[in-house]
């Protein structure tokens, strides 16, 4: 469903929505959960959670993005919460393990290692936070819609220029704005300064 | 100026973002992130109830119960309700008035989205109606275990100062006999999940729970979630 369609089912209460909605946002959301390798139990809490919020949320939703992106940034956040849960109680059994033989659940939120679940939860961030910046201007372009465009076209700086109608240098300029904010946004939530998106970073173990 | 560890412009960093430049993982995983997600959202495209096994159907079912139970799905067709069709334009603000089901969420939306002072009674409401669907899934029912969805102990409240929220309930839960482990998720949200290895202890940390103002009706662990007023 497009969001305009979306939005004017959810305007003109038609109870349809949800049958319409609903194979998409259980796709999306556990799209979420497997690129974000939350484990198989926590699906349907995700799925679930998503909708929840769809629904409370829906006025919220402006149009200026694709409905299934919108959704699927919900339920990215709601991935990274249990994300974050994991690290938290990794942290502490590490430091003071316990003498429990058996799994915890959230110990069954993720199915691999601590280290890959701070990569993955740093690269996940810095994500959410691009795509939590409200609309470009007019005539411009979010730095999170930039880069998923760079990525789906790997396209050179010539082309990224007349994508953005803006001069070769200009376009210049902008990669290095956003290389610039990335770098900051990863340095912020991997802590430190040798963080993920660093050469020497992913050598420690990143 | 750019540090030993990251490429000096942006011009090294974005052709390692579509592969043509090797030795920046990060870039990598960046862009392995991105098609992930693009894959995702292009195979939704394409989703279909038709797809789904009858299990997941029921599952989806059951949301769907949910979330009308909560008064958050449109209850019946706009054609019942006051003769609008999906082909219809988007109405204007005062043509949504003319519906019960309109009316009530253009007033949540504008607590929601609306002035500052009522942005705390909104937030409050939305704890409330979030709560209540969590509620209503921790209330047992009939159907088979498997079906009853998870997330049920996941509880919410307010507090002026959540992280001193958190530190006092969890020393009152400690005392108490349980074990507590407490996640800032952000600025204004915390997390706690709490279990209780001695059932003799479970009526007490419950009484700490309930005093703090959650309520739970399963057993333990506890997923619990402090956000600021």
């Amino acid at each position: 469903m497009e969001g305009e369609e979306f939005l004017r089912r959810m305007h003109a209460g038609d109870a349809s929505v949800w049958e319409a909605l609903m194979p998409a946002l259980r796709k999306v959301a556990l799209g979420a959960c497997r690129d974000l390798k939350v484990f198989d139990q926590r699906k349907d809490d995700v799925v679930q959670d998503v909708a929840l919020k769809v629904f409370t949320h829906w006025q919220s939703y402006q149009g200026d993005s694709k409905l299934n992106t919108w959704i699927y940034s919900i339920a990215r956040n709601r991935c990274l919460d249990d994300l974050r849960k994991l690290r938290v109680r990794n942290e502490s059994q590490s430091a003071a393990p316990d003498d429990d033989d058996g799994l915890t659940l959230l110990d069954r939120l993720v199915d691999e290692t601590q280290s890959d679940m701070e990569h993955r939860l740093c690269v996940q961030e810095v994500l959410a936070e691009l795509d939590a910046q409200p609309p470009a201007r007019k005539g411009s372009m979010r730095m999170i819609d930039v880069l998923r465009w760079w990525v789906e076209n790997g396209p050179t700086t010539e082309e990224l220029a007349i994508f953005l109608k803006t001069s070769l240098g200009a376009a210049k300029e902008r990669k290095s704005y956003i290389l610039k904010h990335v770098k900051s946004l990863c340095q912020k939530y991997c802590g430190h300064d040798e963080c993920a998106f660093s050469k020497k970073g992913a050598a420690h173990g990143h | 100026m750019a540090t030993d560890n990251f490429p000096e412009d942006g011009e090294e960093f974005f052709e390692a973002l579509v592969g043509r430049e090797q030795g920046l993982p990060g870039a990598k995983a960046l862009r392995e992130a991105l098609e992930a997600e693009a894959k995702t959202l292009r195979e939704a495209e394409g989703a279909s109830a038709e797809d789904l096994s009858a299990d997941e159907r029921q599952t989806m079912t059951a949301i769907r119960q949910r979330l009308l139970d909560a008064g958050l799905l449109p209850p019946t067709s706009p054609a019942q309700v006051h003769g609008v069709t999906s082909d219809a334009p988007p109405p204007s603000s005062r043509q949504q008035s003319t519906s019960l089901w309109t009316k009530q969420l253009s007033r949540l939306g504008e607590w929601l989205f609306g002035g500052d002072r009522l942005r705390p009674v909104a937030i409050a409401a939305s704890v409330v109606v979030a709560s209540l669907v969590v509620i209503i899934v921790g209330t047992p029912t009939n159907q088979p275990t498997d079906e009853v969805m998870r997330g049920d102990s996941v509880l919410v409240i307010t507090a002026a100062d959540p992280a001193a929220e958190v530190a006092q309930l969890e020393q009152k839960l400690k005392a108490a006999g349980a074990e507590v482990i407490h996640a800032k998720l952000n600025d204004t949200e915390w997390a706690l999940e709490v279990n209780v290895e001695k059932p003799e202890q479970l009526e007490q940390v419950k009484q700490v729970l309930r005093g703090a103002g959650y309520l739970i009706g399963k057993q333990p662990p506890y997923e619990l979630e402090v956000r600021q007023k």
